[in-house]
């Protein structure tokens, strides 16, 4: 059955789902079922009928309710994390999706608190703001208040360095890196 | 391995790798997979930009460009103590665009739920209905997941038992999962 050297390799470009970034037949097990397959419905009915008044009447309200559920499940996150052995940094998470700019945030907070405070690229391609010192109650008021988001959006929690000293002590003796099982290699023939 | 990853906060250390890396990568590659030759230079271009993303429980990202391609993990031989490195396994984003570079293995449709949304692993009964279909492979061998009724794979596994003995057992898990939509290595963008 798996003679997949013979076999030709197939290309595909797969559509993904704007609001939950899935393939379309795998929206059901998304973050956002309701609202894609809403989305799709309204689409199709419009074009057929074409109507302009019914379309904006239909599209307009679900588009906002679409917008402040992505906004409802969005959360700010607060961490503290630890530099040094009794200096903490400040880490705001997810600022931007709830339409703030980030660097004018950054200035913000250095205006109010008197710190250094930076915009800092994660790994992740996501974008965090760094304030200098352990600033976490006051940061979650200067947002919600300055802002206008519900402090319940907000989670505050220690952020944990990663271990070292594990690593360090699993250090390899024979670091092959050409160490592939040979069941891989041959299950693939 | 991605369900409680976190690109924001589980990314220990990226290091830019040499470039003389990606001959080895790609070579690897082609051996593992050999479908991928003929686009092995267009995913790992000899002057592209390699990056390694480090994460937590031994498992490395490979990134090109500061887009992700492919992981792979490692773990210590408990008898010799030795550490093992899997081979480099293309992530969705790959698997979606050349979905038969992996073996097949296609579950009944009642299976997705819980590969998907509980991001269990794949059970032996799943896998052995009227609706399902195995490639015949060895333990320990990558495998696409797919299901009944879709066109599109969604995960990534790592077979525990062979094919034949996944039929004759009938029960326990099958295929462990490694990789599947909507995880955290899905959400992670770049770097």
């Amino acid at each position: 059955m798996s003679d997949s050297e013979q076999e030709t390799l197939i290309i595909k470009e797969v559509e993904l789902c704007e609001i939950c970034g899935l393939p379309h037949e795998y929206c059901d097990w998304g973050d956002f079922p309701n609202e894609c397959s809403a989305a799709k419905e309204p689409e199709q009915e419009g074009d057929e009928e074409g109507e302009e008044g019914e379309k904006d009447a239909e599209s307009a309200p679900k588009k906002s309710s679409k917008k402040e559920k992505v906004k409802m499940a969005s959360q700010i996150q607060v961490l503290r994390s630890k530099r040094g052995s009794r200096k903490f940094v400040t880490v705001v998470i997810g600022l931007e999706e709830f339409g703030v700019d980030l660097g004018e945030a950054a200035t913000l907070f250095r205006k109010k608190f008197a710190c250094g405070a930076s915009t800092v690229k994660a790994a992740g391609g996501e974008e965090s703001i760094d304030i200098q010192g352990d600033l976490t109650d006051e940061v979650i008021e200067l947002i919600s208040e300055k802002f206008n988001i519900d402090e319940d959006k907000i989670t505050t929690a220690e952020k944990k360095r990663p271990k070292k000293a594990k690593t360090a002590g699993k250090a390899p003796k024979n670091r092959s890196s050409r160490g592939m099982r040979a069941t891989i290699t041959s299950g693939m023939q | 391995m991605f369900t409680k990853f976190n690109a924001a906060t589980d990314v220990s250390k990226v290091t830019l790798l040499k470039k003389s890396i990606a001959k080895k990568v790609s070579n690897d590659l082609v051996e593992n997979f050999p479908l991928l030759e003929e686009v092995v230079e267009e995913l790992v271009p000899k002057k592209a930009e390699l990056e390694g993303v480090r994460l937590p429980d031994n498992v490395e990202l490979l990134a090109v460009d500061k887009e992700i391609r492919f992981f792979r993990w490692s773990e210590r031989d408990a008898e010799t103590g030795e550490i093992d490195h899997y081979p480099y396994v293309p992530t969705m984003r790959i698997l979606l665009k050349y979905p038969n570079i992996l073996p097949r293995f296609q579950m009944d449709a009642g299976a997705i739920k819980f590969v998907l949304k509980n991001q269990s692993d794949v059970m032996a009964p799943g896998l052995t209905n009227e609706q399902a279909h195995m490639d015949e492979v060895d333990e320990n061998t990558p495998v696409a997941l797919f299901a009944h009724g879709k066109e599109h794979p969604f995960g990534i596994g790592l077979t525990i038992m062979s094919s034949a003995e996944i039929k004759e057992k009938n029960a326990g898990v099958a295929v462990k999962l490694l990789h599947v939509l909507n995880d955290g290595l899905w959400k992670m963008k770049g770097i």
